[in-house]
Parts: C-alpha cells; sequence; structure tokens
C-alpha cells in the first residue's frame, strides 16, 4: 500500500519538541498517526551519585513551567526517605502554595493555550489563534484581569519559594522558613480574590462554550472520546486531592479499581516502551498492555484534571463541588470519557485550589513557627507522589546510607497520558482526514485533540526569537516532499 | 537616571546553556552602577513581561544555536529585528515577542531598549553544571561588553 506521510514538527503551544506524524493510505485516508518525542532528557541518570537533598533543586529544571510541581513531590519524597514528618504549619504552608500554583497554572492553560481554540475558535486564522487574539475577543481589561490575578498569585510562590521559576522552599522534614502575619494578611486578599476570579472563569466558559452548540458537539462528539481507566489522587472521602493522598484508580465505567498508597506504585504501574521514541508509556500492571487501544481489556489510564475528576467521588470543596456536578450532568454521567472535557474539568480544579488557599491562609495554625521536623532517620528508599497540574506525578529515590544517590526514577504526569495522548491524535486524525484532504483548520483540530492533556514535553529550551516553528510535511509514496506548510 | 535590567537566562544543568546564568553572577559582583539591577534564572515569556515592566533598557544574556555558528561566538541582536509569528508559543506560556506585544497593548511602561546578548553554543544535552570550553572562553569578553554597555 502507497502512503503519504505529513509531519507536524514540532507541535504548537507544546512545551519541549515533539512532533505529529500522520500517514496516509493511498486513498488519502489516515492508516497511522502518532506524537514523536525526539529529545531524551536522562535526569535520572544525572540524579545517580548526587546527594538526595539536591533533588527538589534539580528536578525542578526538568521543566521551567511546572517547577513547582517537581519540587514539592520531591520534597515529599525526601520526607520519606528520611523518615519525618513536617509540622502541621510547614504541610500546611506547602500545601497552600501548592494550590496557589496549581491555580495560576490551569488559568494560564485556559486563557492562553486551550483558550485560543474555543475563545477565537478552533478554524480561526492562525495569526488570531493566541492570547492576543484572545484578548481581542474578551477586551483589554479582562486580559488585564488574568495577568493580575497571575502575577499575585504567583507572588506566593515568589514570597514563600524565595523564587517564582525553581522555589526553594522544600526541605526534607518542612520547608525553610515560616508564614509572617504579614504575608497571612496579603495572601488572604488574594485568595479571596481567586475564588472570584474562578467564577468569572467558569462563568466565561459557560457563556463562550457551554451556549456554542457547535463547541459541545465537538466536546460530547466520538472524535474527541476514549474509553478508558483513570486515576488521580484522593483524600479519605475520596474527594480529588492535589497535595497528598491515596491513589484511586476506576475503570471505564466509573467503578474503583484500586485504591493504593504511593510506596505500592510498581505493584499497579508498569512502563512500555516503543522503538519510535523516547517517552514511556505507562500502563496498568495487572490489565495489561494491550497496545494503544482503550476498553477494559486494555492497561491504558488517563490522569489530569478529566482523570482527577472521574477517579474521585467529588471535589473537596463547595463551590467545586456545585460545577463539578454541572459537569456530569452536562456530559451525560460520570465517567466522562470526552478528551476537550479536560478543559472544564481544568477550571472546575482552579475553583476547588482558590477555595482551598481560603480554607489553609485562614487557618491560625499556619503560622506557627514550627515549620521543621529534623529527627532524620538513615535514608534507604523515599517514594513521593503530588498531583501536578498535567497529571499523577511520582518520585522514587533509593541512595546509600549516607544519602548519595543510587537510583531514581520519575513518572512525570504528562507520561501517564502518553499512550492516550497517541490514541487520541490518531483518532481526531482519522475522524478529520479524508481522501488526502488537509488544510491548517482541520489539522489544528488534530493538536487539539493533545492540547487538552495539557502535555509538558519540556526542557526549560527556548529560541531566541521565543517561537516554535510549525511545519508540516506531505511526503508522497517514494518520501518525496510534494507539499510543506510553514507558520512563518 | 535610565534603568537597566541585565537578565541572564539557562537552565543550571544543561552544559552550554547554563552560558547566560553564568555571566549573570560574574556581572552581580563586577557592575557598580546602581541604576543596574542584575537578576538571572529559568523563565518564560510572560514571567519576563512582568520583570522587564519598568526599566528603560534590557540587556538579556543567552546561549543560541545557529545552523553555522562557532561555538563561542558572541552576537548582540536587538530584539525588534527578530521576527517572530505570535500564533506560536510554548505551552504554558508565551513566547517574549507575543509578551512584549501584550505589553504595549496593555499600556504598561516598555522598555525602549531590548537587546540580547546572545552566545553560539556547542552543547546543550549533556548534564553538567560546566560550560565546554570553548564556550566559557567566550565569557570575558561578553562580561566587558555589557559593563561597558551600562558605562555608557
Amino acid at each position: 500500500m502507497a502512503y503519504k506521510k505529513i509531519t507536524i514538527d514540532p507541535i504548537t503551544r507544546l512545551e519541549g519538541h515533539g512532533k505529529i506524524e500522520i500517514f496516509l493510505d493511498d486513498k488519502g485516508d489516515v492508516a497511522h498517526a502518532c506524537i514523536q518525542i525526539p529529545e531524551l532528557r536522562g535526569y535520572e541518570r544525572f540524579a545517580v551519585g548526587r546527594l538526595a537533598e539536591e533533588m527538589p533543586r534539580i528536578t525542578e529544571t526538568i521543566c521551567g513551567v511546572c517547577p513547582t510541581a517537581h519540587h514539592t513531590c520531591s520534597g515529599k519524597t525526601l520526607d520519606d526517605l528520611y523518615g519525618v514528618e513536617p509540622p502541621p504549619a510547614a504541610r500546611k504552608i506547602r500545601e497552600f502554595v501548592y494550590n496557589a500554583f496549581m491555580f495560576e497554572d490551569h488559568n494560564l492553560h485556559f486563557y492562553f493555550l486551550g483558550g485560543p481554540d474555543f475563545i477565537v475558535g478552533p478554524d480561526a486564522p492562525k495569526a488570531e489563534r493566541n492570547i492576543l487574539g484572545v484578548i481581542g475577543k474578551v477586551g483589554i481589561e479582562i486580559g488585564k484581569k488574568v495577568i493580575d490575578i497571575r502575577k499575585r498569585t504567583r507572588n506566593i510562590i515568589q514570597t514563600m519559594g524565595g523564587r517564582v521559576v525553581h522555589p526553594v522552599h522544600c526541605l526534607p522534614g518542612g520547608v525553610s522558613k515560616p508564614m509572617t502575619k504579614e504575608m497571612q494578611e496579603e495572601f488572604k486578599k488574594t485568595a479571596e480574590d481567586s475564588v472570584e476570579f474562578a467564577k468569572f472563569s467558569l462563568q466565561a466558559f459557560a457563556d463562550i462554550v457551554l451556549a456554542n452548540k457547535t463547541y459541545v458537539d465537538l466536546i460530547v462528539g466520538d472524535i474527541y472520546k476514549h474509553s478508558t481507566y483513570y486515576m488521580g489522587l484522593v483524600d479519605d472521602n475520596n474527594k480529588v486531592s492535589f497535595y497528598d493522598g491515596l491513589v484511586r484508580v476506576v475503570d471505564p465505567e466509573g467503578k474503583e479499581y484500586a485504591k493504593f498508597k504511593v510506596k505500592d506504585y510498581l505493584d499497579h504501574i508498569a512502563e512500555g516502551v516503543e522503538s519510535w521514541t523516547y517517552i514511556k508509556f505507562p500502563y496498568l500492571k495487572k490489565v495489561g498492555w494491550k497496545g494503544f487501544v482503550d476498553g477494559k481489556d486494555s492497561g491504558v489510564y488517563r490522569v489530569a484534571p478529566l482523570g482527577r475528576l472521574n477517579a474521585s467521588d467529588g471535589m473537596a470543596t463547595p463551590l467545586a463541588q456545585g460545577y463539578y456536578e454541572k459537569f456530569y450532568e452536562t456530559l451525560g454521567g460520570k465517567p466522562a470519557h470526552n478528551t476537550l472535557a479536560t478543559h472544564w474539568a481544568r477550571l472546575i480544579e482552579a475553583m476547588q485550589a482558590a477555595e482551598t488557599m481560603v480554607q489553609l491562609i485562614n487557618d491560625p495554625e499556619i503560622l506557627d513557627p514550627n515549620v521543621r521536623n529534623m529527627d532524620f532517620q538513615t535514608p534507604k528508599q523515599g517514594i513521593g507522589v503530588i498531583e501536578a497540574p498535567r497529571g499523577t506525578l511520582f518520585h522514587h529515590y533509593e541512595t546509600d546510607d549516607k544519602g548519595v544517590l543510587t537510583k531514581a526514577n520519575l513518572i512525570v504526569a504528562t507520561v501517564n497520558n502518553s499512550a492516550a495522548i497517541n490514541m487520541s491524535v490518531e483518532k481526531a486524525a482519522r475522524s478529520l482526514i479524508k481522501n488526502g484532504q488537509v488544510n491548517d483548520g482541520l489539522l489544528n483540530m488534530v493538536e487539539m485533540a493533545f492540547r487538552a492533556y495539557d502535555p509538558c514535553m519540556a526542557c526549560a529550551t527556548h529560541t531566541i526569537n521565543g517561537h516554535v516553528p510549525l511545519q508540516i510535511d506531505i511526503y508522497n509514496a517514494d518520501k518525496e516532499i510534494v507539499k510543506t506548510l510553514k507558520t512563518v | 537616571m535610565k534603568k537597566i535590567l541585565i537578565y541572564g537566562m539557562g537552565n543550571p544543568y544543561r552544559c552550554d546553556d547554563t552560558i547566560g546564568l553564568k555571566i549573570a553572577e560574574i556581572l552581580k559582583k563586577d557592575i557598580k552602577n546602581k541604576t543596574a539591577t542584575i537578576k538571572s534564572g529559568s523563565i518564560d515569556g510572560l514571567a519576563m513581561l512582568d520583570e522587564i515592566i519598568g526599566f528603560d533598557k534590557v540587556i538579556l544574556v543567552d546561549s543560541i544555536n545557529t545552523k553555522s555558528g562557532v561555538p563561542g561566538d558572541v552576537y548582540k541582536i536587538e530584539l525588534d529585528s527578530v521576527t517572530s509569528n505570535s500564533s506560536l508559543a510554548a505551552s504554558h506560556t508565551i513566547d517574549f515577542i507575543t509578551a512584549l506585544r501584550m505589553g504595549k497593548k496593555f499600556g504598561y511602561k516598555m522598555p525602549e531598549k531590548i537587546y540580547v546578548y546572545a552566545v553560539e553554543i556547542k552543547d546543550n544535552n549533556t548534564f553538567s553544571e560546566k560550560c565546554t570550553e570553548q564556550v566559557s572562553a567566550s565569557i570575558p569578553e561578553v562580561v566587558k561588553r555589557i559593563i561597558d554597555e551600562v558605562s555608557e
């Protein structure tokens, strides 16, 4: 059979380098599609021989955009490694900072990344499908509001973490400094305003997306749908938890499949490899790897906002719970398999993060100056988990008795979704590209399939002019380029 | 007095990508001009917008990897001369040019001049806190040029 090959390389609005390849058969229909990640990061190898206490500062440099997740997860892993429990105030400060991070990261994705697809439109001209296009639609004042709340929530990370990118506040057994009364007063206002902003965002989603039948049809339609397992951290009441809890997995019918402590993660998760990419493909060990297919017999699972909501019995805060109920009512019950609904789930999670900030900052115990427990035990192994914006993040360190790393294993959030992202891209491509008809709007709709996951293949790489060029190469059966589409 | 920001950029564990951070650390000690603020870090376009508002002049120090460049070569690039399509951006953030356009649109006080001192690199894939020899050799030149520029 003759094939044509279409390459989207690198993907726009995707951190790090990656490319989508779409192979057409001789009828011009999609025979196969996949995402390739050409870069090998290698942090796990680099870590060996370093002191474990350096890991919160090293692993956060994996990415310039989600460092707080790695930093905090690494801090929790060191707690386990050294057998220390942070004092209550330290835990509350960590959790407060972490929820501020979740809030600002989720909002950033909605307004800057997912936003252009919906607010400007999936088939709008490329030149308008960006934040400037969003501002053009919603107005400068709302744009300033987005920037302002982001700046203030990042100021929480800056104040407690020393710096906003690559913070340095998590230490084994606690945090580097207590919170003062003055900080608390400022943060209270930010937290309260964050709740109001979360309401505003959810209303904007209702007005712009849910009120538009075309968009709703896209969300609930079959193009962006996969029936998979879902994973997320839950608290004692099986409610969504970002900072800590048990890992819960539900099956494609929404029934609890597993619930386990993070120390047992290797009993439940295995990682497969494919020869064509550096990225690994985690799957549920006891279900098994059946390839890039969905359904109950396939070990493919999904994480991140949609995964977390599906894996839980509800949100941990009252306002978020109300939106959660509306979410499933609109989507026809639980679990929701609609990939694009992840954008909506993300905003509901932003509400929970804001409400949690309010709860924590009003807790008098957060001002307790005792923020460090240094009753360290001899290190050997530490395992930690956290819910990063993009999904469940696992850190696992083994050391000698001096705390020098002998082994490190990281399952980063996006990697959990790697099989599902490939499946989603292929399904969207198959559904949208027919008879060799490929245009920019259709390719953007293929990109929307992975953008919903907010994937991060990051490495803090950057280019001098700051942009990632998009090039689409179309090959004939002889692998000759017959057409090239460039965005610049 | 014009307010100047010098910002060294890079990943501290990616070999030659550390060059901007290293130069910033030297400048923090060597620059006596009190109107100059020197910072460093790994930062995205939108976060950079927060940093540059209110400054008259911004000097970024970064690594660069061009098709035909020789490792250690130093370029001074005025940012306005760099073309960018703002429809493209990294995940979770926006590119710097888009951030600049956004800042202007919002009416923020933006710098009159933004320059990038960029050092051609050899290796940003090896995990190392040190630069390669060829790239390290360029550090004195960049430091001198920036000190001269700030002293003008």
